[in-house]
């Protein structure tokens, strides 16, 4: 049985709410808008300082690294291979792509695992960047150029042979070229991935 | 009509209010800025306090407007979501309140609500209100949600994590208080207008 008390709180009427509540509320809402963009930006300004950081330090790293090698590397990286050179000067630039490929590798390993939790388009790019390297693998190991070993990833990672064979067909070079820019991209990628995951 | 009965909006204003329409906003919280109001002031018996619940309320109807899919009424969720922060204060601050209002030696702080629409406004309504007021945090919210809000003993007692016959007994004890209290004003008013004639 309804009480009757409860019957005159129900006929109590409303309260009035302050005057200004509605212009309050308005500008909170605006100054919430404003953080949400704030915090936004900074947490994307702080990724692309990580990023870029990261990249100064294997730039640095690479720096030292070609430093001390021999000076046949030097001349590699600072100028690129020509379309249809000598056979020895295919073969010393094969070499020293395979070392650039070896040095990726490196970087590569030196990263931490992969987490299950991923961004998807970044998941996509490396994934995308796996198969080519595997593509170039498969026509290196297909013309014989190279011997190849597992190394745990989901693609074919090349035990670079620093004292193969002495001549290179011309073909080697543009895919050892196109093996270290694609290693290079995956780097990239993974590095930025490591950065976007909280590493 | 008071309270969040009857309180209905066109569907296209809670759309244009998806999109973040800031009018949309404005007519949505014009509609129902003082059941939510009400409803705070009576369950926190502070009218500051309710100031601020209400405030965040409206906050959060509006950021999570998207995720309104109309099985309720708007009214409904909106009052959903005010019961909830409500509960959420009263909760983080109870035992603080306590021992504030019992070295103030007394159970709650006076508030001077004004009431929409003064005609409306009758002198046992003031009693019930002050004596709602005197009520412990409890039985208030429990008073509230079970007679103006219509909810039943078993949702009190899930909202407050308590049983259903604490609810039921502390109502109970609640009706009768109340019942006293306008009994009383009624026999005070009769008092002071036999003094006055």
């Amino acid at each position: 049985m309804k009480s009757d008390v409860a019957e005159l709180l129900r006929s109590m009427p409303d309260l009035e709410p302050p005057a200004d509540g509605w212009r309050r509320l308005a500008a909170r809402q605006a100054r919430l808008n404003r953080m949400r963009w704030g915090v936004g930006l900074a947490t994307a300004a702080s990724v692309i300082v990580t990023v870029a950081a990261g990249f100064l330090i294997m730039q640095q790293r690479e720096f030292a690294v070609m430093s001390t090698s021999p000076p046949i590397i030097e001349s590699i990286i600072v100028s690129a291979p020509a379309v249809r050179p000598e056979a020895r000067e295919v073969d010393a630039q094969v070499r020293a792509w395979q070392q650039r490929s070896q040095y990726m590798e490196r970087l590569l390993s030196g990263l931490p695992a992969r987490g299950r939790i991923a961004q998807a388009d970044t998941a996509g790019v490396i994934a995308e960047l796996e198969d080519r390297i595997a593509a170039v693998d498969y026509q290196l190991n297909r013309t014989g150029l190279n011997k190849t070993a597992r190394s745990g990833g989901g693609i074919e990672r090349r035990q670079v042979p620093v004292d193969g064979p002495r001549y290179q067909p011309a073909g080697a070079s543009e895919l050892w070229r196109r093996r270290v820019e694609f290693m290079d991209q995956l780097v990239r990628a993974r590095y930025a991935e490591t950065g976007a995951t909280g590493f | 009509m008071a309270g969040f009965a009857g309180k209905t909006l066109d569907p296209g204003i809670v759309e244009q209010a998806r999109r973040g329409d800031i009018r949309a906003h404005e007519i949505i919280y014009r509609t129902f800025s003082a059941p939510v109001y009400s409803l705070l002031a009576r369950m926190t018996g502070s009218t500051t306090t309710a100031d601020d619940l209400s405030q965040e309320t409206f906050i959060e109807v509006m950021r999570g407007i998207d995720r309104f899919r109309g099985d309720a009424s708007l009214a409904t969720w909106i009052r959903k979501i005010a019961v909830s922060k409500c509960l959420m204060h009263m909760r983080s601050a109870w035992q603080n309140r306590a021992t504030l209002f019992r070295d103030l030696g007394e159970n709650h702080p006076a508030t001077e609500p004004r009431i929409v629409g003064e005609a409306a406004l009758t002198n046992v309504h003031l009693d019930l209100e002050r004596a709602l007021a005197r009520l412990s945090d409890v039985s208030r919210v429990i008073v509230i949600l079970h007679d103006i809000e219509g909810y039943t003993h078993r949702e009190i007692a899930t909202l407050m994590g308590k049983s259903v016959s604490f609810s039921k007994s502390q109502l109970a004890r609640a009706h009768q208080r109340l019942r006293r209290a306008v009994e009383n004003g009624a026999q005070e008013s009769t008092s002071a207008a036999e003094k006055g004639a």
